[in-house]
């Protein structure tokens, strides 16, 4: 459902081949569920949806286990496919009144676990809702089903010239109802935003089946920016069905530089001094030497030298008039930062390559380490280098390699922990470590997660950046919006009150392992 | 939200008060209504809290007292929203105006709310930075004022607004608890987003004490083209920029003009239409790409034959200081959304009824945005002046409110007010909203604020 993906683009990892859901997640854990028989529960979403968009099947609901987060899968309920708003509306007010869980899904791809059905949920899928609604180029608007792809939704407006700007590595996968839940970055919202910048109005169906309207198509919300609070929400408050966007005009023109360095020191300072020569690039992506290796060996092969520490790509967009002047200030710039080789794409083939390069990275970590946790803190963009080291130090003291692959210029990293899971206790030492890696985020003025979101991964780690009194009032958000606690339960907030699941979910990680040892 | 409290006594309450923040930052005000700008007649305490632990005191207080608080900045946005119910305490907070925390390199400020976007935008431009937003206020509105209102002006063209630059909070809630929101980085996806739920609710859920925001460098070149003519001559170039690739930092067209007594369009000379309509496009782009969209501008001009020129850099700046200006004493704002197509539409009945009514009005339109406000009447009115509920001006202004509310909302927009009158305020709804959403914002109230703490009664939906 997020940024950064590894579905389709690897051969699964040890972890993914291995791991079993669990059944007793569903039969241990489930304070709130009814006595519904799954034989009135299927009939009751056959006749809302129609047969062939429900599956109950035990053998057919293996792959909706996890995301892209794999480590703590769970089997759902059911997995329902509505087609439209009323749909959707129908089987969350039937699932509540019968009291059982449920959770919204998209494409599955999201990294931290926000679409795992922990409690046994109904899966609402939202697959078959995958319509551009309506576009409106002439006031800048599409209006889109959660289902679309993001890519897809580009590809529909682009002979016009028009895109949408937010552009996670998935988004050939990845949906825009799922963009909405994460919250989801990518490569160029250092210059456009992010998705809640980028999402202005929505249909939407609150845990009890109410359908509202949220925001404002054009100007400011009147009231409560209820949708503010929904963007990122993780899917705990309720279902888009209806998405309205903001879409940009394409730029004019785009450059792009791709800068080679001896020392992260030098790159990281090559950072800052772009920004502070007053220029804002549409892009700024680091990779350390590790992620070139892993990259260089894949489809995608750029050739990094094997003794640079660091390289950038650096992409600027606007009017081509100014644009010159624009990369040749950047490309300056990295040399009074000791570039070794510094080099603006000569064609579209070259700059093609190079993104591909950086947006296929993490599938390429698969090449080098059996398998990977991706990390996803935010640090203040001045202590890169400082962070950079302590996460070697990290990685020097644990035995676990991390490369970086990162958007280098809002200072959100991607720290790749690579482990083999066939070694007892490594998995337990990576989660370890990327605990740790948040931990350094946090101290020095960070957050826990750019773009991949909480899930059920991070839950813990909300105490790192947030005090009891923050996450109460998280919680009471909650509260109004999930009455009954329905909606994809015991995610993204820790719960004093919720202390038996959370031992829930970490026994089901030990098993887990357990499982992949045998 | 709740039942009158019995007897409040206002020289108790400032003495208790003043045990918290000293006697210097206390006083009675025996007409409550001319500090909150309404109608009150009873008196209020106002407290001007030093610090961040003074507000949770005052709040606490407030809290366990059932007394009924309003918070204000600079107080150039209290003729807003609906008359609150009666208010006990006013806490200014103005005493909490320092620049917390600036990190130029990471683009990112902390601020107290009571610092002014003047002061702020002054340190920032030290450090080539600035917050990109210029809402149609006085230079002295505060930045928690802003915050409170989501106040926005012509730069959210290119850079959107509050919500958008807005990254984190310290809220001190209606009980007295501190709660942090968001972070200091510029992205983050911990948790619910917070902040956007303060962004804008008006004081009714929470005291800011400490806001986060990202920010710009601040343009090495700026470039305003001003093309003026009829509003159809603008309305021609707007849809040609709209759909070009042209960066427009602010896009806004005007008619700033009062002495216009009919439609200019259809009547009056020529010169006097072409004085009438301005569209003012700025660039902060680089000198080339500002040189290049200056051209641009220049030939959709001559083809559409309005006349063109431009400004760069400081006069570009004074330019809009004194636009800004000339508006800022209208009695009363509303404010219009809409479809960026349907603007001229919406413009030509707003000039066509201040030809009717004899009114003084002046527009401007984010055409690339669909954001127009209405500024109405000449210098502000006084608390306690000539209006009436039944006065021919609070009808007419009611009146077009309401028009525009219905135009507006068969083309998919809305109308509120932004400044009017206690009296308008009370003819009609401020804001106009109506459907589901409404449940969730009195939910969202009642969880926060159960005993209606701040400002009750004064918010959209009545809350």
């Amino acid at each position: 459902m997020t940024t950064e993906s590894t579905q389709g683009q690897t051969p699964p990892t040890k972890t993914q081949r291995d791991a079993q859901p669990t059944q007793s997640a569903q039969s241990d854990a489930q304070p709130t569920q009814s006595a519904t028989s799954q034989m009135e529960l299927v009939a009751a979403m056959q006749r809302i949806v129609g047969a062939k968009n429900v599956i109950y099947e035990p053998h057919r609901l293996h792959v909706f286990s996890c995301d892209g987060y794999v480590a703590e899968p769970s089997l759902p309920r059911a997995v329902v496919m509505p087609t439209n708003t009323d749909e959707v509306a129908a089987v969350v007010r039937w699932l509540h009144q019968h009291k059982i869980p449920f959770l919204p899904r998209g494409a599955g791809t999201g990294l931290s676990g926000g679409a795992i059905p922990l409690n046994g949920e109904v899966i609402i899928s939202l697959v078959k809702m995958k319509k551009l609604l309506s576009v409106d180029f002439e006031n800048l608007r599409a209006v889109v089903q959660p289902g679309l792809v993001n890519l897809n939704l580009t590809k529909l407006i682009t002979g016009e010239g028009y895109y949408y700007a937010p552009d996670p590595s998935s988004q050939s996968v990845c949906t825009i109802g799922g963009n909405l839940a994460e919250n989801a970055g990518g490569s160029h919202c250092l210059k456009y935003g992010v998705t809640t910048n980028h999402i202005v109005a929505a249909k939407f169906v609150l845990p009890d089946g109410e359908v509202i309207d949220v925001g404002s198509g054009f100007g400011d919300p009147i009231g409560y920016d209820i949708l503010g609070l929904i963007v990122g929400s993780e899917g705990t408050l309720g279902i888009a069905t209806e998405i309205t966007v903001r879409i940009l005009k394409k730029p004019q023109a785009v450059k792009t530089a791709l800068a080679m360095f001896d020392r992260v020191e030098d790159a990281s300072n090559t950072v800052s001094a772009i920004i502070g020569a007053g220029i804002i690039p549409a892009a700024i992506e680091m990779m350390d030497q590790l992620a070139m290796q892993a990259v260089d060996k894949s489809n995608y092969h750029v050739g990094y030298p094997t003794d640079i520490e660091a390289v950038l790509l650096i992409e600027v967009d606007g009017l081509a008039a100014g644009l010159e002047e624009d990369a040749g200030r950047v490309v300056e710039i990295c040399e009074q930062n000791h570039v070794r080789m510094v080099k603006v794409a000569g064609s579209e083939a070259e700059r093609s390559l190079w993104w591909s390069s950086r947006k296929m990275a993490f599938g390429a970590i698969g090449r080098v380490s059996p398998d990977y946790i991706v990390q996803d803190g935010v640090i203040p963009r001045t202590k890169l280098t400082e962070v950079l080291q302590r996460i070697a130090d990290i990685s020097c003291e644990s035995g676990l390699p991390i490369a970086n692959v990162f958007h280098a210029g809002d200072g959100n990293l991607h720290p790749l922990i690579c482990y083999d899971s066939r070694i007892p206790g490594e998995t337990e030492k990576a989660m370890r470590v990327g605990s740790e890696v948040l931990r350094v985020c946090v101290d020095v003025g960070g957050t826990i997660t750019g773009e991949h979101g909480v899930g059920i991964e991070k839950v813990e780690e909300m105490r790192y950046q947030f005090g009891e009194a923050d996450l109460a009032a998280q919680l009471a958000m909650r509260d109004v919006f999930n009455p009954g606690a329905l909606c994809n339960a015991g995610k993204l907030i820790p719960s004093p009150a919720r202390c038996v699941e959370v031992k829930q979910a970490r026994w089901t990680t030990g098993r887990n392992a357990a499982g992949v040892e045998g | 939200m709740e039942t009158e409290i019995p007897n409040f006594a206002p020289n108790d309450a400032l003495s208790s008060l003043s045990e918290i923040c000293g006697i210097e930052a206390v006083r009675l005000i025996e007409h409550g209504g001319d500090i909150l700008q309404t109608n009150q007649v009873d008196p209020v305490v106002f407290v001007t809290p030093h610090d961040e632990d003074e507000v949770v005191e005052i709040i606490r207080m407030a809290h366990a007292s059932r007394w009924k608080v309003s918070v204000i900045g600079a107080g150039t946005q209290l003729a807003s929203g609906a008359p609150s119910d009666r208010i006990h305490v006013v806490m200014g907070m103005e005493r909490l105006n320092q620049v917390v925390e600036f990190a130029p390199a990471d683009l990112v400020v902390t601020v107290q709310p009571g610092v002014t976007m003047e002061a702020l935008q002054a340190v920032l431009a030290a450090e080539g930075k600035m917050l990109p937003l210029d809402p149609w206020l006085a230079p002295n509105a505060t930045i928690g004022g802003i915050a409170a209102t989501a106040a926005s002006g012509p730069r959210r063209a290119l850079y959107g607004t509050v919500r958008d630059m807005a990254i984190g909070l310290r809220v001190v809630y209606p009980d007295g608890t501190l709660v942090r929101t968001g972070g200091k980085v510029v992205k983050n996806v911990a948790g619910y987003d917070m902040t956007k739920l303060f962004i804008g609710s008006a004081g009714t859920l929470g005291v800011m004490t400490e806001l986060t925001f990202k920010l710009r460098p601040l343009p090495l070149h700026r470039e305003t083209v001003l093309l003026s003519g009829t509003r159809e001559q603008i309305a021609a170039v707007q849809a040609r920029l709209t759909s070009s690739v042209l960066i427009a930092a602010r896009a806004e067209a005007m008619n700033l003009t009062t002495d216009v007594t009919t439609d200019v369009t259809t009547d009056v000379s020529r010169e006097a239409a072409d004085a009438a309509w301005v569209l003012a496009v700025d660039c902060d782009e680089n000198e080339s790409s500002a040189r290049y969209q200056r051209d641009e501008l220049k030939t959709w001009a001559d083809e559409e034959g309005t006349d063109f020129t431009y400004l760069s850099n400081v006069d570009a700046d004074a330019w809009w200081e004194a636009t800004k200006g000339s508006v800022l004493d209208a009695g009363v704002v509303l404010r219009i959304a809409g479809r960026p197509s349907d603007w001229e539409k919406l413009a030509r009945h707003v000039t066509a009824f201040a030809a009717e009514t004899g009114l003084q009005i002046k527009q401007t339109w984010g055409v690339t945005v669909g954001v127009g406000r209405i500024f109405i009447g000449g210098p502000r009115q006084q608390p306690h002046e000539p209006d009436t509920p039944d006065s021919a001006f609070t009808h007419r202004v009611s009146g077009l409110l309401l028009e525009l509310r219905q135009m507006a909302s068969e083309l998919g927009g809305s109308a509120i007010i932004e400044r009017a009158s206690t009296e308008i305020r009370t003819a009609v709804d401020p804001f106009g909203i109506t459907g589901g959403a409404t449940v969730l914002f009195e939910r969202i109230k009642r969880e926060i604020d159960p005993k209606g703490v701040l400002s009750p009664g004064s918010y959209a939906g009545g809350i």
